[in-house]
């Protein structure tokens, strides 16, 4: 809640001078009347009487809308910034209940189902069978006894007396519910009477038992309620099969949104000894006969916490209350956990990961309340809710309490070392975290560790990353995610009892891969299908075959390529056995080249043998789980990396080693020209060829001999001789361009050099090049850049005496100059240094610029802008951690561009990690102001900046893209997120990257020899038996035809010709064969006719609604034209729609 | 298919005559399409004398297609009319010819009016450095913007006449003529051949035109020289010399700049916080800018709320 004190109010309404010098410890107030107004309406919420509830409700509710509350300045030490903690609140507010009329209905739902017990009539004591049988026959409802069932024989009888109190608990009377698909749930206590129980209860599930039937006798006590016909089914709490719950719904049809009710049963606390059920006791003996003698008692932690939680139910009930009055940010602290574990679909149940809202809730109360803890950790009343949910993550991230358990005080107590992780509520005598395993509390520490990093961020607020964003769709968080089916799994472990999976099972699975993926991968994720309700008339959930247990791996970006893995060495006789016995057949000793001798295991790297994770984790499962369950086993995600070209399984930047090292000969060779007049200052890189993230690599098998040179920017050294008008400079350029060719040509054998112009019609720009061609095939082609060319344009610009059409003229020129030379080379160093720290940027960004190419849409969305989309990936993951995969580094790129809402927010990527939040503040500002001057958006659609170009238009200025593709890309993008978070889906990765093309008003097919993709095959298709002579031939040839691309130079003519009536769609990275196009919307229809007109025009009869001559565009002779201009390359014209305007 | 139907107009559309084109069908849009081409005798909205002279050989031709040429253009008028419509040139909308010619124009009358020798020379320079400017031409073909226009200039104004009137002719049947425009098949790989000029006539072009740039520069140096002299008077005219006084690099300049800026901030630090009421001021600013802040981003966050609203 946002309420500033007094202090604070007065002085943002009147900044009078006393205010100022308390303004300074602003920090230090808390909430003191507020404290005053609420904690009278905070009273006995928890209690089940409903009028006093709504009360307290409509009390809070006033005192959120009071707007005088809202007018504070927040510090950002209690709440990161101003705009974190505006929105905080909106979300707090938002995720309150809200519709009186369903708190009125549960109210009313809840007073009855209570009547209703409290009436029933207690039963005599009964012995097992006859229970079972009674309820049967009597009810039709089974006893949901745990497994396993207890002895036909046992002594102990049956019974069932009236409940000493039943109360509303949880976070419906705390006012924090939260829905869960539609739903609220709302946990009624039943507190079984003490005389029901003997002291020796405890042991072996006799407490189990006892209650199960007591909760059966409640389930039948309701069922039999005629007047009220209420729907009683079966839930495991927390899937702990041990603690069946009943599930009530009322059949009222009238209310609005659903509501259950969950019926818990409960024991005084004093009912069983705290110190016999510790979790390093035993209270589950081994049958006698078994001969129990040899066996060491082992400690029974799960089982006894199961108890422990039973009985001290009350206990949290009013811890939480008092943490609730003691502290202001508590509840908020409360909510802010619900969603942020509900975002990241955590909750308790064991099938989760055993740490949900009830667990948050305990521990952050807990740490509150505990004055001194033997372990160091507390929270301060005095913390603002946001500081609490921040302190409560740290806690949880920075302390393993799986090793080092946590105590609230002192205790005797050896914890059975499992890596379950301790919070040890001594009061209650009960590990709260009992449910957890291993696994997921790792799951839980890495998004606690993950949060805290992003709170920790000064620049961006990450609210809607720490509280918005779905964070559980596997494929977006993981790289590889694999389904095992169930059924194949109980086949495999032979058990009759796989319900619920057993967690011992699926801790072996998680061990055998932990071990054997080792530091191949960073976390491994377990999804066990969650159990459902089931009817109370059987006693066990039915089994689930058709379920998966999922398994989410990240990996290491770099370790997971590894082909050989070295163990122990063959010395070490016993890991050595170990080692052999673990991996089986595959592991064999090997001599390396250090002269040790070590236990080694080799994976394939061929494409078709699938990634090595795969080959690992198959290969585990089948020695260790079952052959069945091998062959059942799918992956899904690892196949991204197969659709680039070359389709390695783990694609890196290896490809591209050939084109840099021919680029460090180039530069070398460059810095060896002495006699030219100046030497070089700068060789600079300005081509995504060698920025590791073009899509195919130049110099590869893959690549097209006939394609572009890399371009390369170079700068002399400084001299005062160079010219001081822009049209002598580039003449001058040239000569120099012409003589480094001359002395290249001489100097390194075998290159070829050649000269080519550049803007031959516009002398303001630069305009030449000059190609060096090796004979390895590499071809750069050199621009020169020039301080002084910039200097002299700018000066120019800025001079006052120039004229409006000499300015433009100037500031244009200055901006391809920038584009360039400038900001050009500087991006491709930054990509370069990334690719190298981010193993999985370089494919990951020719995998989306592939997706762009392959919608048509890489002839309008620049590839800069593409490169910085996935960047941004990388540098701001949140909420999820940096992809170390192709897959995830491309679906969270999809995803990122499927939420990008560019008419809003701009695009910026901090590429060196050094721009402040004032920088971005003032791009955020170039960018407001941009829009406001341009709201139509005709001139800037996409707004990409960097740390390299600040100014954010560079790539996107003059219309370029437009609209229409800017639109295009977010549909695609969105359309595809939702294929690939699909869970019903199973994703066809392909079909991702197949574009329809019917959408498109006319499209213009291309012969495939004409095309990049097409010349690729007739290439290799043309290899005889003289190979060594054909390519000498073909080499000449292939010199010459060097950057030859007729269908690139057609659709440059085609958007010059007809850019005013059409919009063109290409793959102009691929060459792809198709050019589709859409006429523009504000030429289609009839016009007043012109004779001039921008598009070739149809002059119509009038109307009679018409005055004057009418015209539409001529579609039939514009498409005519377009072939002819095309000629031999144009296969076809198909025109695909027949809009009305043209009749 | 009847006109009528159609809703096509034919005849005339203003001054415009419209003659439609026939345009056969091409392998690759197996269609015959027709082009409508608007013709009118040329009226310039400002004509000069010379262009008024001109006028009345001429027609302005309006919507021409892409493929427009000399020779294409010639076609349709020999189709049309025979050896009676013989064209001279044609100048297309976009063609930088006739701008050129008006600037040389230019240069030239303000070289008659300046009279001296060296102002002479140095216009005649001008003129020579433009001549050079341009580099090879890239394209062996020119393509038009879809629905420019050109302007026909006949042999004589009886050519032009009998032209128009065949036009006129056609337009009011309705009648269609067939259009042949200019080969445009080598285009693209004309265009990656000349995109790559021999370097040898290259380097002469360069030097000519660096050859000619640098005697202009000297002369236009020497001319300034001549100027600071004292006159008759006494007096002498103060002029820019260009601009050899900028820094040899843009380094050089923007070390020069964080220099002086160096200077000037700590020329302002040290008056700073002088007295008392200026930090009393600094801090109210800040508040007044925390304030301002939080108001923006209330807003903000209640922009966004609100578009959430709009979406969902």
């Amino acid at each position: 809640m946002a309420v500033p004190t007094t202090k604070r109010r007065k002085l943002s309404h009147s900044p009078t001078p006393e205010s100022e010098d308390k303004s300074a410890d602003e920090t230090d107030n808390t909430d003191l009347e507020d404290d005053a107004q609420t904690s009278a309406t905070r009273t006995d919420g928890h209690k089940d009487q409903a009028s006093k509830a709504q009360k307290s409700r409509e009390g809070k509710r006033k005192l959120m809308h009071n707007p005088l509350l809202d007018g504070g300045v927040y510090n950002g030490e209690i709440y990161k910034s101003n705009i974190f903690k505006l929105q905080l609140d909106r979300l707090l507010r938002d995720s309150r209940q809200k519709s009186s009329a369903r708190v009125e209905s549960i109210d009313k739902a809840l007073r009855m189902v209570k009547q209703i017990i409290e009436n029933a009539s207690d039963t005599p004591p009964v012995s097992i069978i006859d229970a079972e049988k009674e309820l049967k026959r009597s009810h039709g409802v089974a006893i949901p006894f745990p497994s396993p069932r207890p002895p036909k024989d046992a002594k102990y009888k049956l019974e069932f007396r009236k409940p000493s109190h039943i109360n509303v608990i949880g976070s419906y009377p705390a006012q924090l519910a939260t829905q869960k698909n539609g739903q609220i749930s709302v946990d009624l206590m039943i507190s079984m009477p003490t005389a029901l129980f003997q002291d020796k209860d405890f042991l072996n599930y006799r407490y189990f038992y006892k209650r199960a039937y007591y909760l059966a006798c409640v389930a039948a006590i309701l069922k039999g309620d005629k007047t009220h016909k209420l729907q009683v089914s079966y839930e495991m709490l927390h899937g702990n099969q041990l603690l069946p719950v009943v599930i009530v719904h009322t059949n009222e049809t009238s209310a609005p949104a659903g509501f259950c009710i969950r019926i818990l049963p409960s024991i005084a606390e004093s009912v069983f000894s705290a110190e016999k059920t510790q979790p390093d006791r035993n209270c589950v003996r081994p049958q006698p006969g078994l001969d129990s003698e040899k066996h060491k008692l082992e400690p029974t932690p799960f089982y006894n916490a199961s108890l422990r939680i039973d009985s001290s139910m009350t206990h949290y009930l009013k811890l939480i209350h008092r943490a609730s009055t003691i502290c202001d940010g508590f509840r908020d602290a409360c909510s802010l956990g619900r969603l942020w574990l509900q975002q990241r679909n955590l909750s308790s149940d064991i099938h989760s990961i055993g740490f949900g809202n009830f667990e948050w809730a305990a521990i952050v109360a807990t740490l509150l309340l505990t004055e001194k803890s033997p372990s160091g950790v507390s929270l301060s009343p005095g913390y603002s809710s946001y500081q609490l949910f921040k302190a409560t993550l740290q806690f949880l991230s920075s302390r393993d309490i799986s090793r080092n358990p946590f105590l609230t005080s002192r205790l005797e107590c050896k914890f059975p070392k499992n890596g379950t992780p301790v919070f040890f509520d001594s009061q209650a005598g009960i590990n709260l975290l009992f449910q957890m395993s291993p696994w997921s509390y790792k799951t839980l520490r890495d998004e606690a560790a993950l949060t805290v990093k992003m709170l920790g961020d000064n620049i961006h607020d990450n609210f809607e990353a720490t509280f918005k964003i779905k964070v559980d769709p596997l494929l977006l968080k993981h790289d590889i995610v694999m389904n095992v089916p169930v059924g194949a799994l109980s086949k495999a472990v032979n058990s009759s009892s796989l319900d619920p999976l057993p967690h011992l099972f699926i801790h072996k699975v998680y061990s055998l891969l932990v071990r054997g993926l080792g530091d191949r991968v960073s976390s491994i994720a377990i999804y066990p299908p969650h159990p459902s309700p089931w009817t109370i008339d059987s006693a066990r959930v039915q089994q689930y075959v058709n379920t998966t247990l999922d398994v989410g791996f990240s990996v290491h970006p770099v370790h997971i390529a590894r082909t050989i893995d070295r163990g122990p060495s063959a010395e070490d006789k016993q890991d050595a056995a170990a080692f052999r016995k673990f991996w089986g057949e595959k592991a064999e000793l090997r001599r390396f080249k250090d002269g040790s001798i070590v236990e080694t295991l080799e994976w394939s790297a061929k494409p078709e043998s699938g990634t090595i994770l795969e080959q690992i984790v198959l290969h585990i499962l089948e020695r260790h789980v079952g052959k069945t369950v091998a062959t059942e086993v799918k992956f899904s995600g690892e196949n991204f990396g197969k659709l680039l070209p070359g389709s390695a399984p783990h694609p890196s930047i290896a490809p591209f080693k050939p084109i840099m090292t021919a680029f460090s000969t180039l530069e070398r060779d460059l810095r060896g020209l002495d006699e030219l007049p100046l030497q070089f200052r700068h060789v600079l890189a300005a081509s995504s060829g060698l920025s590791y993230s073009s899509v195919m690599a130049p110099l590869s098998k893959e690549h097209d001999v006939a394609a572009q040179p890399l371009d390369v920017i170079i700068e002399f050294e400084g001299s005062g001789r160079w010219p001081d008008e822009i049209p002598a400079i580039q003449k001058t350029k040239i000569a120099f361009l012409l003589k480094i060719g001359e002395l290249f040509e001489q100097k390194a054998d075998g290159t070829t050099t050649r000269l080519g112009l550049d803007n031959q019609e516009n002398n303001m720009l630069n305009q030449a090049y000059l190609d060096i061609i090796y004979s390895t095939s590499a071809a750069f082609r050199l621009r020169i850049r020039l301080d002084r060319e910039q200097a002299t344009l700018e000066r120019v610009k800025a001079n006052k005496l120039t004229d409006a059409k000499q300015r433009e003229i100037y500031s244009q020129a200055l901006a391809v100059y920038k584009r360039h030379s400038l900001v050009s080379p500087s991006h491709v160093q930054a990509l370069q240094t990334l690719s190298t720290r981010y193993p999985a940027l370089s494919p990951s960004i020719r995998l989306v610029k592939r997706w762009f190419a392959a919608h048509l849409l890489t002839s309008h969305i620049p590839e800069t802008v593409i490169e910085l989309l996935v960047v941004r990936a990388f540098l701001q993951p949140f909420p999820w951690d940096t992809p170390s995969s192709v897959s995830t580094g491309f679906v969270r790129t999809l995803y990122f561009l499927s939420r990008w809402d560019w008419r809003e927010d701009p695009l910026i990527v901090d590429l060196s990690g050094d721009m402040t939040s004032d920088e971005f503040e003032a791009i955020e500002a170039d960018f407001k102001s941009l829009r406001a001057k341009d709201p139509s958006m005709n001139k800037v659609v996409l707004f990409a900046a960097s740390s390299v170009d600040r100014a954010g238009t560079t790539w996107t200025d003059q219309g370029s893209p437009p609209r229409v593709a800017a639109s295009r890309m977010t549909a695609l993008a969105k359309a595809a997120t939702q294929a690939v978070l699909d869970p019903l889906v199973k994703l066809n990765v392909k079909s991702l990257f197949t574009s329809s093309l019917k959408d498109y008003d006319f499209v213009i097919h291309l012969h495939a020899k004409y095309t990049r993709a097409g010349r690729e095959k007739s290439v290799t298709l043309a290899n005889g038996q003289f190979k060594n002579l054909q390519l000498q031939a073909a080499s000449l040839q292939n010199t010459k035809n060097i950057g030859y691309d007729p269908v690139a130079a057609y659709v440059e003519d085609l958007k010059s010709l007809y850019g005013s009536c059409a919009v063109f769609f290409h793959d102009n990275s691929n060459g792809g064969r198709v050019i589709a196009g859409l006429w523009n919307p504000a030429v289609v229809g009839r016009k007043h006719w012109r004779a001039m007109m921008l598009y070739s025009t149809i002059p119509k009869i009038p109307r009679d609604d018409e005055n004057g001559m009418s015209s539409s565009v001529n579609v039939e002779a514009i498409l005519s034209e377009m072939a002819r201009l095309g000629g031999d390359m144009v296969s076809k014209i198909e025109q695909q729609k027949t809009f009305a305007g043209v009749e | 298919m009847s006109k009528k139907s159609t809703g096509i107009a034919s005849g005339t559309a203003g001054d415009f005559a419209i003659l439609p084109l026939t345009i056969l069908p091409h392998p690759a849009f197996p269609k015959s399409a027709t082009h409508y081409l608007y013709v009118r005798p040329n009226a310039p909205r400002n004509p000069t004398p010379e262009e008024e002279q001109l006028q009345k050989r001429q027609l302005f031709l309006a919507n021409i297609p892409i493929d427009s040429g000399l020779t294409s253009i010639r076609t349709l008028f020999k189709t049309l009319v025979g050896e009676a419509g013989r064209v001279a040139d044609v100048s297309f909308g976009n063609d930088r010819k006739m701008v050129r010619e008006s600037e040389m124009a230019d240069d030239n009358g303000e070289a008659v009016r300046g009279g001296t020798k060296v102002k002479r020379s140095i216009a005649e320079l001008k003129v020579m450095l433009e001549q050079d400017a341009d580099l090879p031409q890239v394209w062996d073909t020119q393509v038009h913007t879809s629905g420019s226009s050109a302007v026909v200039l006949f042999v004589d104004s009886k050519s032009a006449d009998i032209a128009m009137k065949a036009i006129k002719k056609r337009a009011k049947k309705g009648e269609e003529i067939l259009w042949q425009g200019e080969d445009l098949s080598k285009r693209y790989k004309a265009h990656h051949a000349l995109k790559f000029p021999n370097p040898d006539v290259l380097t002469a072009h360069i030097n000519s035109y660096l050859t000619t740039f640098n005697t202009l520069q000297t002369l236009k140096e020497r001319n300034m020289r001549k100027l600071s002299a004292p006159d008759e008077d006494g007096f002498i005219t103060v002029t820019r010399q260009g601009s050899r006084a900028a820094p040899v690099s843009l380094a050089a300049a923007e070390a020069a700049k964080a220099r002086e800026d160096e200077r000037k901030k700590k020329a302002a630090e040290e008056l700073t916080n002088f007295y008392r009421f200026q930090g009393r001021e600094k801090r109210k600013a800040r508040e007044m800018e925390l304030k301002r802040k939080f108001e923006e981003d209330r807003k903000k966050v209640e922009g966004m709320r609100q578009k959430r609203m709009k979406t969902s």
